[in-house]
């Protein structure tokens, strides 16, 4: 079953980028709504955080560099929207780990990166609240980007480390070995 | 010493999935030194978050000098000032708590945040620098610091504050045996409502008198003297605090549940 689900994610995939019709896209993110029941707003919410900065960018350097034409505005647009939120439903309604489950060696790197994630994700909560915990008032711009460095920084350092640690974990247990 | 300065009643948290505080209820009295325990998972640091507000119940109250915490009242700015002063937190890995460029803008960023006089913030700065032994890192960048280290930069950031209330996440977790040595004296001396989690048997005599203890299922199965806890086999075992040791007495081979605790 999740081989399947697999594979009408990749046929969503080819569908969003190899078509150029508006309305075929928004007959397929109906469809991938109703697919979504109840989680339906989440998944929005979650899409619409994701791609607005990256949408907005590219709309004004679009604008900026070829004037404004709505109709290609919209088309790509919808496009990132529907490619969105059908990741992110694929990946709540599909087990990775079964998906993948026919290459030993690509469960590795599945498990590795989610609990990479995972560990990444509770980073995130926790400085998320030691700045609210702190924070008497609103904290100012110079505080914002003090504590937006220091996030970027830290999860740059942290990947670095870890991916360090990993690469000699899996040599010492014989995933490979250097040739 | 006796005034009611916490109240908890029948409290319910979950996340997503699964739930991590069921019909959770104690009070703290002012001045009291309370060690939570339980074991990894049982949910001793989503209660911290209770007690801190940033999370909120989904049943029951959390009560803070009588006033009900919610989201809403913690929107009321005068309050949130009030609260934000009184309760502090000091989270398990001190990295969460530090963004500012130098120890010194981290230790007065909370004062500064109080409108507070220059001056005065360069007094209690340097003030609690110097009781932590952090003075000579002030002009720091509070990252590079070793753990020990970064611990009393965050402590020093909240003492500053001169809080009512301090809760400590699992405080030891990161640090050598010195600076455990050190921290558990500063805990000593503090006077203050502590209240602090481990799953450390060893060292939580050290942090209290009482004990209040979160089961695996997320209840609290047991609350009072710390000591009687500790000496309690069946609470023990309840908790899943201890564990079956194996032993070999020459050729004799024998196991039993064990503590790693010392008693006077």
């Amino acid at each position: 079953m999740e081989k399947i689900k697999g594979l009408l994610y990749i046929c969503g995939i080819f569908t969003f980028t190899f078509f150029h019709n508006i309305y075929l896209y928004i007959l397929l993110i109906f469809f991938l709504f109703v697919l979504s029941g109840k989680e339906f707003i989440p998944i929005v919410k979650k899409t619409l955080f994701s791609i607005t900065i990256f949408s907005s960018v590219v709309t004004a350097s679009y604008v900026f560099i070829n004037g404004f034409d709505w109709q290609y505005i919209t088309l790509v647009n919808v496009r990132v929207f529907g490619i969105t939120f059908m990741t992110f439903l694929f990946i709540k309604r599909v087990n990775l780990f079964k998906l993948f489950s026919f290459s030993e060696n690509l469960m590795f790197i599945i498990v590795l990166s989610y609990s990479q994630i995972l560990t990444f994700q509770k980073y995130l909560t926790d400085f998320r609240f030691a700045l609210k915990s702190r924070t008497i008032l609103k904290p100012d711009f110079s505080d914002r980007y003090n504590f937006f460095k220091r996030i970027v920084e830290f999860f740059m350092k942290s990947s670095l480390d870890r991916s360090k640690e990993i690469n000699m974990a899996m040599k010492s247990r014989g995933f490979y070995t250097d040739e | 010493m006796n005034k009611e300065i916490i109240s908890i009643k029948n409290v319910k948290y979950s996340y997503e999935t699964a739930t991590v505080l069921r019909d959770v209820s104690f009070q703290v009295k002012k001045g009291e030194k309370v060690v939570i325990l339980g074991v990894n998972g049982s949910g001793k640091s989503t209660l911290l978050k209770v007690l801190n507000g940033l999370i909120f119940p989904s049943e029951g109250e959390y009560l803070y000098k009588g006033e009900r915490i919610t989201e809403k009242k913690l929107k009321d700015r005068a309050f949130n000032k009030k609260f934000r002063k009184e309760v502090v937190l000091l989270f398990q890995s001190p990295d969460s708590m530090l963004f500012n460029p130098t120890v010194y803008d981290e230790i007065a960023f909370g004062l500064r945040q109080l409108g507070e006089d220059k001056k005065v913030i360069d007094e209690k700065v340097r003030y609690w620098a110097d009781k932590m032994g952090i003075y000579r890192h002030l002009d720091r960048p509070p990252f590079n610091l070793s753990g020990g280290e970064k611990q009393k930069v965050c402590l020093a950031s909240l003492l500053v504050l001169e809080p009512k209330v301090l809760l400590l996440d699992e405080p030891t977790s990161n640090l050598d045996p010195r600076s455990t040595g050190w921290f558990i004296d500063f805990l000593y001396e503090l006077d203050k409502t502590v209240i602090t989690t481990t799953h450390n048997l060893g060292l939580a005599l050290e942090m209290g008198e009482r004990g209040i203890v979160l089961s695996e299922n997320h209840t609290v199965i047991y609350d009072g003297c710390l000591k009687k806890f500790l000496k309690d086999r069946d609470k023990l075992i309840e908790a899943n605090l201890i564990h079956i040791h194996k032993h070999r007495h020459g050729k004799v081979e024998h196991s039993h549940y064990h503590t790693h605790l010392f008693f006077d």
